[in-house]
């Protein structure tokens, strides 16, 4: 052979690369996939950008939309344009005619998926980075975590490789809609599960699960060990689907017998790679199941945790320089950064209760934001956003509570004022009491009638709704209804005081209202 | 008129309607086996949910139906086609909401709380409006990507259950009384009814 015959030959057979990369060119040009994206952009915008746009301005909490929102909304159109690629070749009755070709079927089908995958990830990262972006406007701490991002990747290409393989295996034009419905149903069946189970064991597999509390990811850092294993557990399936793919001879590949003969059809390198492909999905996915069967609430964090993978790391306070500022007389509010845009709602908040209770004996002297966990969790379950303690005594509150999914302002500065004229003049919220029918159980104390009273005009004096009255759940008898009217005529009566006046009654009774001494009839 | 059988049945095989109605009554045994053992995924659409999936299903399979494999040509073949699309499309919503209903039925034990929540008028409000919905996008994807509507529009009507959004397309999140969803739903039936009797499916260069 000459040198220009070699040259020739060269050009002529392009490098296996320049192959894939035309192939794939090809599959993406010709993908249906473009045809769902102005619906995929309309459910978008639909759901998940309205709803992190709701919530409030923190990252764990506005991007948890990414895994809880948008990646179901991915999954039934990448499942079923996954399907309908891999259903081509038998959809077309063109097995016969590709079966000539050099390349082998799985070469030709990884190539197709491949093109699919590019238009699901492509429409799905394009969703998270403008989540991420309006996020990144409205934040004032923290950065954006990874994690969802990368679950959401994993976990669409593994449901794109099962669909692909379903394609391949049962072509025809029924498939797409029968697995994208199957999938959506398994989806959603999964999820209901994660949130009855509290994401905890095999559930936490689910990469749709719980909205995360409000200091997820603020005062400790977001534990990636349930990341890792839904990584594991999905990378797994994919692998097994695709490998599933190169085995089975009604999608081209050499058939499970063939995968052990040598003599058998496709090359040994193809079945060896097959065979390794689908063994190491499996080994994977099983270990991802084992792992996630095992995940657990962290009672440090209140993250979860998978023991095996747990980095003591992530049990380790972020520290953070709080943001403070002083509401009427002095009062110092300080919170998390993170929750620096809601600082001057606090602070307005606080002003006119503090005006009203500065100087009584047991109101606080400042007020703190700490870590919800750090707080009783029958106190958080009450509704309430913290306690005062300490001495000299502060209100150390958190926002977990206080900023709902869809944001309050009447509730937000009526739970601060509740909480601490509430302490003032009756004291703790409640206690633990232990009943023989149903152990330990938190009783909330409303305090006397007087004291109801009291607390209720204060609030009333201040524009606030009147402290819960922790009646039970059905018809109040005569009597009670009758005391409840008592109380809420008292508390008009003693809101219509003069401030000075109220407070004045108040730094000479105090003492006797919180010891009960005092009756609704001696309050003015 | 001894040609309208033939016509009629060479038409609605070429579409695949045989392995629909099987499909169709694969619908119905899920939906009586959801109602059966209550399937749910719980929260706000409790009784509402796995029943509206179904039903999306066999809209999403009604409108893969309008497919045919003859492309531009069919269209010469004279003035019944727009007849026979009209009919395979009645017929096929038909029987969707009739097995539907007859599981529905076959399943129905109020003492045992076994019933569905939306009734027969919620079934046919739904597969009429989802089978509208894939039979618009059946002119603009091709038939056999029109499932993409109907599936899409059961997405949006299970975030509206569970966040409890109202607008005119969540028919299916509102109650089977409610006049506002009725309209919608027969609007858009309607509209993709006439559309695709007049227009037939969108046929891509590669046929499908």
């Amino acid at each position: 052979m000459t040198a220009t015959a070699a040259r020739d030959a060269r050009l002529a057979r392009p490098s296996v690369p320049l192959l894939v990369a035309r192939v794939l060119r090809m599959e993406i040009r010709h993908s249906a996939f473009v045809w769902v994206i102005p619906l995929m952009a309309l459910l978008f915008f639909y759901d998940p950008f309205r709803t992190a746009s709701g919530y409030a301005n923190l990252w764990t909490l506005r991007t948890s939309v990414v895994l809880n929102k948008f990646w179901p909304d991915c999954v039934p159109f990448a499942a079923g344009f996954a399907t309908w690629v891999g259903s081509r070749e038998g959809r077309r009755n063109v097995g016969d005619l590709l079966g000539t070709t050099a390349r082998a079927a799985w070469t030709r089908q990884l190539c197709s998926l491949a093109g699919t995958l590019a238009w699901v990830l492509g429409t799905f990262l394009a969703g998270v980075a403008a989540l991420y972006v309006a996020t990144a406007t409205a934040v004032t701490w923290g950065g954006p975590p990874i994690w969802p991002a990368v679950v959401g990747t994993v976990s669409l290409i593994a449901v794109c490789a099962f669909a692909f393989t379903l394609g391949a295996l049962f072509p025809g034009r029924f498939t797409a809609p029968i697995v994208a419905v199957g999938i959506l149903v398994l989806v959603l069946a999964v999820f209901s599960k994660a949130v009855s189970q509290g994401g905890v064991s095999v559930t936490s597999l689910s990469p749709d699960g719980l909205v995360p509390g409000n200091d997820a990811g603020i005062f400790y850092p977001v534990a990636p060990d349930v990341s890792i294993v839904q990584v594991m557990f999905f990378a797994g399936a994919a692998l097994g689907a695709v490998g599933l793919l190169g085995l089975s001879p009604r999608t081209g590949g050499v058939g499970w017998r063939g995968a052990l003969d040598p003599a058998s059809a496709g090359g040994t390198r193809l079945r060896i790679v097959a065979t390794a492909v689908f063994a190491a999905g499996v080994a994977l996915a099983v270990a991802g199941f084992g792992l996630a069967a095992t995940a657990r609430v962290s009672s440090v964090t209140g993250n979860l945790e998978v023991p095996a993978l747990h980095d003591s790391a992530s049990d380790k306070a972020i520290p953070y320089a709080p943001v403070c500022a002083e509401a009427s007389g002095g009062f110092q509010v300080c919170v998390h950064p993170a929750y620096k845009n809601y600082l001057s709602q606090a602070v307005s908040s606080f002003s006119p209760v503090m005006a009203e209770v500065s100087g009584l004996p047991g109101a606080p002297v400042r007020a703190v934001e700490v870590f919800a966990q750090t707080l009783p969790a029958d106190l958080l379950n009450a509704n309430a956003n913290g306690v005062v303690a300490g001495t000299p005594p502060v209100y150390k509150f958190t926002m977990a509570n206080a900023i709902t999914l869809e944001p309050n302002a009447a509730q937000f500065r009526d739970g601060f004022q509740q909480d601490i004229v509430h302490s003032v003049i009756v004291g703790p919220a409640g206690k633990m009491v232990t009943t023989q029918q149903s152990g330990p159980v938190y009783q909330p104390d409303t305090g006397t009638a007087a004291q109801q009273a009291v607390v209720n005009g204060l609030l009333k004096a201040i524009g606030s709704a009147s402290y819960p009255a922790g009646l039970s759940a059905g018809n109040p008898s005569a009597q009670l209804r009758q005391q409840q009217a008592e109380i809420a005529t008292a508390a008009t009566r003693f809101a219509a005081l003069p401030a000075t006046t109220r407070h004045a009654w108040l730094t000479a009774n105090l003492a006797g209202l919180k010891a009960g001494r005092i009756t609704l009839a001696d309050v003015p | 008129m001894s040609a309208a059988g033939p016509l009629i049945w060479l038409h609605f095989r070429s579409r695949r309607v045989p392995p629909a109605l099987a499909a169709l009554g694969a619908c119905a045994v899920a939906l009586w086996a959801a109602l059966e053992y209550h399937w749910s995924f719980g929260g706000a659409g409790g009784a509402t949910d796995i029943p509206m999936i179904i039903e999306g299903a066999a809209a999403a399979i009604i409108a893969v139906t309008t497919h045919g494999p003859f492309g531009e040509s069919e269209r010469a073949t004279g003035r019944w086609l727009p007849f026979l699309r009209l009919s395979m499309a009645l017929a096929l919503s038909g029987a969707a909401i009739g097995l539907l209903a007859l599981a529905a039925a076959v399943a129905y034990s109020p003492q045992t709380g076994v019933y569905l929540y939306s009734g027969v008028l919620g079934v046919a409000q739904n597969v009429v409006g989802f089978a509208g919905i894939g039979l618009i996008f059946s002119l603009v994807t091709g038939g056999m990507i029109a499932w993409t509507g109907p599936l899409g529009l059961v997405v949006i009507n299970q975030f509206a259950l569970i966040a409890n959004y109202s607008e005119p397309l969540t028919w299916a999140a509102r109650p089977a009384t409610d006049r506002g969803g009725w309209i919608s739903a027969v609007v858009v039936c309607a509209a993709g009814l006439a559309a695709f009797t007049i227009r037939g499916p969108r046929v891509r260069p590669s046929g499908e």
